[in-house]
């Protein structure tokens, strides 16, 4: 596709590692795309690649039309002349220069005046003005990741590269500027990616996620798909679907599928499920888990009405966690207010609502 | 005092140190940098002069220099003199003798620059040239100005290898060093005395103010 940024990238490492990632992004329109896996799946160093700061011996970026990496005919563009942006994880600051001057460091080939110009709307866009002549050590954290982002900014790269953008920052900072950053990755107009393995990070700045497990891509589509249909339990868990569980298939038809969990039964809104699987895994976003005191009058639109029991409440900031036992162990989340509405305490008798279409069923033959 | 000593030696020290500088930065890049296997050959063959006797090492120097080898022959050939026993076989034999003094402590202070700042220059566009005179060169510059200060002082002290390698030629290969020698051969401790607490007096003082140095900005002495 000549829209599009690809990847291929293969490289062993001397312990066994492997990193086999295939990617292939659209440029238009420009999405946020977060690769988002546990610690140590190779996340950065896809990242890195696109960069041009990694090299193997077997892999090919391509650019749109351009060629970036072509390792079976030796072409290699350095970073220097990919003219992207590379947000690093701790910001990468240089100390011994003023804010101004690590802005200025990447801005080349311009007249002063031109020079001047960006450096002053980077300040006002990213309201430094006031510490324009601070060393990156008199910075708070907050302030380092504008002065990176201006930095980064400033030579107008072509595609933006942000590494764990806000893992650097203190818990009330972080989910302060994580709308803030949000706000400015759509007003870029770039493509951009992300590395993440924060899964509020991921739903609060992506458009597109790509899951990376054990050096590989393992899906890539929208947030909301891969958040709510993983295609295998690994993902299932990579994205903490709180409920998975094994079930047979005893009937299906075009719309709906019925399992069998332990002695519970489920109804599931059939989607891309193939016909004809007997044995399923069945994901259940613990948010999508409903409750009601028993006896209350019942909601029609939820398929699925489990006789439960409240075997354990655990609260967790806002939220209160559940867990169920209704043939099969199930946790539910509810806000506070919920949970107080329906005075609930271990050993309650509820009943636990899903609609089918929050039951993603994954074949499992 | 030996006037003419003095200055020949702090002529040989600024030269010695001026050309590690120009040689000994590209080096400790490489060794600072370089992930090559056999890379610990390099580092060994660097640290030699501070184990080695400086007549072992001005010995071999001498040989290398000398008429008989290509190099020796190769010199003469250009420029119509010989090597050994003048200034320049002098200044050849100091940079060898001074390298590690030079490299070590550049070495250490480019290791400490973050790698990611280095990166971080390529991806705005900067090439390693750039770079190196824009970010690595101004964080680590604590550690290169201990190495020049050090080379400095070494070159201004050394003794076995000039004997080695110039003989005792006034205004030629006469170093200070060798000049509080021949004040002691003569008997004259007086001149000797003279000589020699300049010398530790400046040498003192050379330490000090890099120890100093190091103490406000970033300890990059290597310890070996």
């Amino acid at each position: 596709m000549a829209d599009a940024l690809t990847l291929h990238f293969r490289k062993t490492f001397p312990k066994g590692a492997l990193i086999d990632a295939d990617l292939e992004v659209g440029l238009i329109p420009p999405t946020v795309t977060v690769l988002f896996g546990p610690s140590g799946s190779g996340k950065t160093m896809i990242l890195r690649a696109l960069a041009g700061l990694e090299r193997s011996t077997d892999s090919v970026i391509h650019f749109g039309s351009e060629v970036w990496v072509d390792d079976k005919n030796g072409e290699f563009i350095p970073p220097q002349r990919r003219r992207i942006g590379f947000l690093f994880q701790d910001y990468a600051l240089f100390s011994h220069l003023t804010v101004t001057g690590n802005i200025r460091y990447g801005l080349r080939g311009l007249s002063a005046n031109e020079r001047q110009f960006r450096i002053g709307q980077m300040l006002e866009r990213f309201q430094l003005q006031d510490l324009a002549a601070r060393y990156p050590d008199q910075l708070s954290g907050g302030q380092k990741q504008r002065v990176a982002l201006a930095r980064t900014l400033a030579p107008q790269p072509r595609l933006l590269l942000l590494d764990e953008p806000l893992s650097a920052l203190d818990g009330p900072t972080r989910e302060a500027l994580r709308g803030e950053l949000r706000h400015l990755l759509s007003s870029l107009c770039i493509p951009v990616l992300l590395v993440t393995h924060d899964r509020v990070e991921a739903l609060a700045l992506g458009d597109q996620v790509a899951i990376v497990n054990e050096g590989r891509i393992v899906q890539h589509a929208s947030i909301e798909d891969v958040f709510r249909r993983p295609l295998t339990p690994a993902i299932a868990k990579i994205v903490a679907v709180e409920n998975v569980q094994r079930a047979r298939v005893l009937d299906a038809d075009e719309e709906l599928v019925t399992v069998a969990v332990g002695e519970a039964r489920l109804i599931a809104a059939a989607s891309d499920f193939p016909r004809g699987a007997t044995e399923a895994f069945v994901c259940i976003r613990a948010e999508n888990v409903l409750l009601l005191k028993s006896g209350e009058a019942v909601s029609a639109s939820a398929r699925n009405r489990l006789p439960a029991i409240v075997k354990a409440l655990t609260r967790e900031g806002p939220i209160w966690r559940i867990e169920l036992d209704c043939g099969f162990a199930l946790t539910a989340l509810l806000t506070r207010q919920a949970c107080e509405e329906l005075v609930l305490q271990e050993n309650d008798r509820v009943l636990a609502m899903i609609k089918a279409t929050n039951v993603h069923l994954i074949s499992r033959s | 005092m030996d006037w003419r000593a003095i200055e020949l030696s702090l002529r040989l020290s600024t030269l010695t140190t001026l050309l590690l500088l120009i040689l000994g930065l590209p080096l400790a890049c490489w060794l600072a940098f370089s992930r090559w296997r056999w890379k610990y050959f390099i580092e060994a063959v660097v640290a030699l002069p501070i184990v080695l006797p400086p007549t072992v090492l001005g010995f071999y120097v001498l040989i290398a220099i000398g008429p008989r080898s290509p190099i020796g022959q190769a010199y003469s050939a250009i420029t119509g003199r010989g090597l050994p026993f003048s200034f320049q076989g002098l200044l050849v034999a100091s940079v060898l003798y001074s390298l590690p003094f030079a490299v070590q402590p550049f070495t250490a202070a480019i290791s400490t620059v973050d790698r990611r700042l280095i990166e971080a220059s390529w991806c705005l566009g900067r090439g390693w040239l750039a770079t190196f005179f824009r970010v690595t060169l101004p964080l680590a510059w604590p550690g290169v100005l201990t190495g020049v200060v050090l080379t400095f002082a070494h070159t201004l002290g050394e003794f076995g290898v000039v004997l080695m390698i110039g003989g005792n030629l006034s205004g030629i290969t006469r170093t200070i060093s060798i000049s509080i020698y021949d004040q002691v051969q003569a008997l004259d401790y007086g001149a000797a005395n003279q000589t020699s607490l300049a010398l530790l007096l400046f040498s003192f003082l050379v330490l000090a103010i890099t120890y100093g140095l190091q103490r406000r900005g970033i300890a990059v002495w290597p310890m070996h």
